[in-house]
Formats: C-alpha cells, structure tokens, sequence
C-alpha cells in the first residue's frame, strides 16, 4: 500500500508570491489498482508524482507499506515521463544493463518480449529513435524495472491512437496483480475502460477519487463525472457569443 | 474457447453487462456450446482492452447465476445444458421485446401500428438478407 | 596501444553513462601536457641562474665567482606553475558539465535520483574531475621532484643558500 498523507507543497513564484501547488493530498493506493490521475494543467498531478519519487521536498508523510521511501525501497517505485529519464547516448541494451545493476529485479524477458513486440532496435542509440518510439521506450523501461509501483506523467504524448491502444492492451495483459499503475493523463476518454479507479486533482486538491465500477453503476462515463466534479459549463462558449461578450 | 470476434464495446451502458450480454446471446444463439472454455480473466482484459475489475465483475455475476463455472487455475467455462439454453434465449428475447414495446409506447404507436411496422421492417430485412445471399453466391459462382 | 585503449575504456565507469568522456579526457591531457611545457621555461632559466656563478678569467678559464650564492630554489620554480591553474580550474568546468548532461536532451536526472545506489550521482559528477585534479597534482609534484634534482645537480655544493 502506498499511502500518501496531508501533502503540502508551495512554490515561490516572484518575490511577492507563494504558489500552494498540493494543499493537503491525501490518498492510498493499494496494490494491483490501476489508477488514472486527472486534473487540468497546473492541478499539482507532476509535483505529486514527484513528491511520491522524492525529487522535491514536501510537508506531510508518503509511505510504502508504513515504512518510508529511502534507498531500501525505492526501487519498488519506478517512473516513465513524456519528458523521458533515460541516456539518450546509450543503446537499449546499455540500458538493461545499466537496470539489472542498479535495480535487482529488472524483468529481462518482459524487457525482450516488449522490444520485440514494438519493434523497437535494441542497438540503437535512443537519440536516433522517434519520438514515438522514445515513448514506448520510456514505458518499456518502468514496466521492466521490477517495480510495484509503477507512475506515469503523460507518458503518451506524441503516440498516435494505435500506438495507444496497443499498449493499454498489452499492459492488461503483462500486469501481474501485484504490480499498481498510477497514470497522470490528459486523454480522459481514451483510458475510462483501462483505469479501475480515477482520481481528480484541482489546483492542488483532491477534487474527486472514484472506481470505474462504482460510476457504472450509476450509469455515469467517466468524462461526465468528470464534468459534474469540475462544474464545467459546457455552454460557456455558446453564452458568452450569445450576449456577444466574444 | 469463446470468441469475442464480433464484440464491439458501446458507450453506452456498463461494459460488464455488454459482456454478460455477449456472452448470453453466444448461449441463446447455440454459438457458445456447453462446457466449452472461456477466455481467462486476463486474456480477456487485454483483448478488449478493459481493466480486469470490470471482467471479474461480469464473470462473478455470470457464476452467480450459474452460466459460468470456475475450474482449477484461471480456466472457467460456460455452463448451460439445453434447460438453461432456453431459459437464457426466453430472459433475452422477453427483454428485447420489452424494450421495444416500451419504445413504441414512448412514441405513442398502438399496438397495431407498431405490429405493422414491425412487419414491414421484417420484410425489409428479408429482403436485404436474401440480397446478400445473392450476391455472396454470384460471388461463389465466379 | 591496445593496452592503454583498453585502460581509458576502464575509466568509463567514473563518468555518467553515455558521457563522451575520452574527449573531455583529451582535453585534460592537453591542457596539461601544455602547462608541463610552459613550466619547462624553468630549465632555461636555472641555466642562465647557474651561469651567474661563473666567470671567465684573464686566462678564458671558468671560474666560479667567490663567495656567491646560488638563488634559492623556492625562488627559482616559482612562475613554474602558472599554467597548472587551467586544467586544475577546468575540473570545476567539467563537474559542472557532468551535472549538466543529465538535463541535456532527456531529463535522466530523474533516473539518476532515484537510484538506491544514492552515491551514483555525486560519483558520476565528481569522480573523474577529482581523479584529473590529483593527476594535475601529481604531475606538478613530479615535475618539482625533477626541477630539484637538477638544481642539485647544476649547482656546485658551495654555492648552495643556506637553508
């Protein structure tokens, strides 16, 4: 269970202005959930990831299996980025190596049967990938880390809807019900059905946490709770060039 | 094993119950034959791209109501000798006759006018179904 | 040749991964070996220290002049070093690079951070700068052991200061 507890954190914007960028974050994640993490940008979705990985200071408490994430632990966290975290000088193979060092458990034939099924080279530099492929890539290596817990920022941007949807496919399929998912994402739709459980994050707070099941139930898409949370006015657009304020 | 080829998900209505849906019709049909297997909770997932709560969902309500039988391992299999077959195609077909009435009714058709539309759009699918059996044997013929 | 090649494939490893170290070490090296040159101006001067000592007699004999002291050899190296200063500061340069590259293109910083070997990342930055400066050190300590010894040796014993 990871369990993050009354999160704060702010940013010195100018001089003159503190930014509250998580105002008491509170959440647990249980291990095998497949979690969405939604929010507009700017909600505080990339500053939790990176206060659960520990790359900036916070007020409050995260911890893995009540213990608190250290060098012991911390490779049953691992991270894909659309900003990518791998050697862009280094081949895939470089990589795995460098994993299987750093990281005890790094899954090799996960890693093979994934590079193979994209066919990704495994001796190319990753300079020379596409982007897409950087992509894929990136995903390959937190799916193959041996991680419990795996978070995700956007980690599609720039994959075309195929590309996509093969992928949420194949992590159904190799996810072990041991392994969590948290995926910080703008394409809401899109995930609905791959996501077990949403979370929706708003200038820093929890706005809404919900399963998929419990709004099927009550014959609710996701995009609609979504929507009802966020008291989005949909005719916004269409009053204001009504009364011709456009 | 079970085939999900022709299952397409909608967007609307929950999908565990397009899934019991599927899987009943495959019963009532004769497509999905008694004792033959079903697809592991997690092939399923991955194949129609939906997160394994949602599978289990619809496999547990299945065995509750005794269609699916959960052998050793992940492997399950349909459970539907032909008394169950046809208490299944009864529950689809009052249901789908249900709706229908009920539509009618909301557009305010009697029972005559909807009966004569019913036949009419019948003939209509005759038609079309005899259409594509001659053209399908046209294509067979060359 | 082959040996030293596969001597500097060994210094990979105090260096982030992928780093394009063998360039940065070429550089070292020259700046080095042209501070080694620079500070050779010592031997010249040495040179024209010890000729000081001597004079030519009525008779065109070599003769050492009486009573002299030689300059003191701390006086003498001193301007010897002058250009150590480049490949001592450039390390600074370097660590910095070193940091640099994990935010260049990718952001394997994060990769880095996240390490449980917490080490790695200060390692890969500082490693290989230290390793140059203690070279550097060296060399110059070297080079100071051999300006010595050839004071030693071109001075007549007589002739040496007084400690």
């Amino acid at each position: 269970m990871l369990e993050i507890k009354n999160i704060c954190k702010s940013y010195r914007e100018n001089p003159l202005q503190q930014v509250q960028a998580l105002k008491n974050v509170s959440l647990q994640l249980a291990q095998g959930e497949i979690v969405g993490l939604f929010g507009e940008n700017g909600a505080g979705k990339t500053t939790l990831l990176k206060a659960i990985l520990g790359y900036l200071p916070f007020q409050g408490e995260i911890l893995l299996d009540g213990r608190r994430i250290d060098k012991g632990n911390i490779a049953r966290l691992s991270f894909a980025t659309c900003e990518h975290s791998f050697f862009p000088n280094l081949s895939p193979g470089q990589h795995a190596d460098f994993y299987r060092m750093h990281f005890g458990s790094f899954r090799s034939e996960r890693f093979h049967a994934l590079m193979e099924f994209f066919s990704l080279p495994m001796d190319k530099r990753l300079k020379a990938y596409s982007t897409g492929q950087k992509n894929q890539f990136e995903v390959i290596l937190s799916l193959c880390q041996g991680a419990d817990y795996i978070l995700m920022d956007e980690p599609f941007a720039g994959n075309d809807v195929f590309n996509r949807e093969d992928f949420y496919k194949v992590l159904l399929g190799i996810l072990e019900p041991s392994e969590t998912i948290l995926l910080s994402t703008h394409l809401i739709q899109e995930v609905e059905h791959f996501i077990g459980r949403a979370v929706l994050l708003h200038q820093g707070t929890i706005l809404g946490d919900t399963t998929v099941l419990a709004l099927e139930e009550q014959g609710m898409s996701l995009m609609d709770y979504v929507r009802e949370t966020y008291q989005y006015q949909g005719n916004r657009v269409s009053r204001a060039l009504t009364m011709s304020k456009l | 094993m079970i085939s999900f080829d022709n299952f397409i998900l909608e967007s609307d209505g929950p999908i565990y119950l397009q899934i019991i849906r599927h899987i009943k019709q495959g019963i009532a049909a004769g497509t999905m034959a008694d004792q033959e297997e079903v697809p592991s909770r997690r092939v399923l997932s991955a194949l129609l791209g939906v997160n394994p709560n949602t599978i289990q969902k619809a496999y547990h309500l299945l065995e509750m109501e005794g269609i699916l039988l959960s052998r050793s391992g992940s492997k399950s299999c349909i459970c539907a000798d032909p008394g169950k077959r046809r208490q299944i195609r009864q529950e689809l077909l009052q249901n789908d006759t249900r709706n229908w009435v009920a539509a009618m009714k909301s557009l305010k058709l009697t029972r005559e006018e909807a009966l004569e539309l019913a036949q009419q759009i019948w003939k209509e699918n005759d038609c079309m179904d005899n259409g594509w059996r001659t053209e399908h044997d046209k294509e067979k013929g060359k | 040749m082959k040996r030293i090649k596969a001597w500097i494939d060994k210094l990979e490893k105090f260096y982030p991964p992928g780093y394009a170290y063998r360039w940065e070490l070429a550089v070292t090296t020259g700046l080095i070996l042209a501070a080694v040159c620079f500070s050779l101006r010592f031997l010249p001067r040495l040179d024209n220290a010890v000729s000081g000592l001597y004079y030519y007699d009525s008779a065109a004999a070599l003769q050492l002049v009486p009573n002299v002291t030689m300059e003191p050899f701390h006086r003498l190296v001193r301007g010897s070093w002058q250009f150590f200063w480049l490949p001592a500061l450039s390390q600074g340069a370097m660590a910095v690079s070193h940091y640099c590259y994990y935010y260049r293109d990718t952001r394997s910083i994060y990769l880095m951070r996240r390490l449980p070997q917490k080490k790695l990342l200060p390692r890969s930055c500082l490693a290989a700068p230290l390793l140059c400066l203690g070279l550097t050190a060296l060399v110059m300590a070297v080079l100071w052991l051999f300006y010595l010894g050839c004071y030693f040796l071109a001075v007549p014993p007589q002739c040496l200061p007084s400690l």
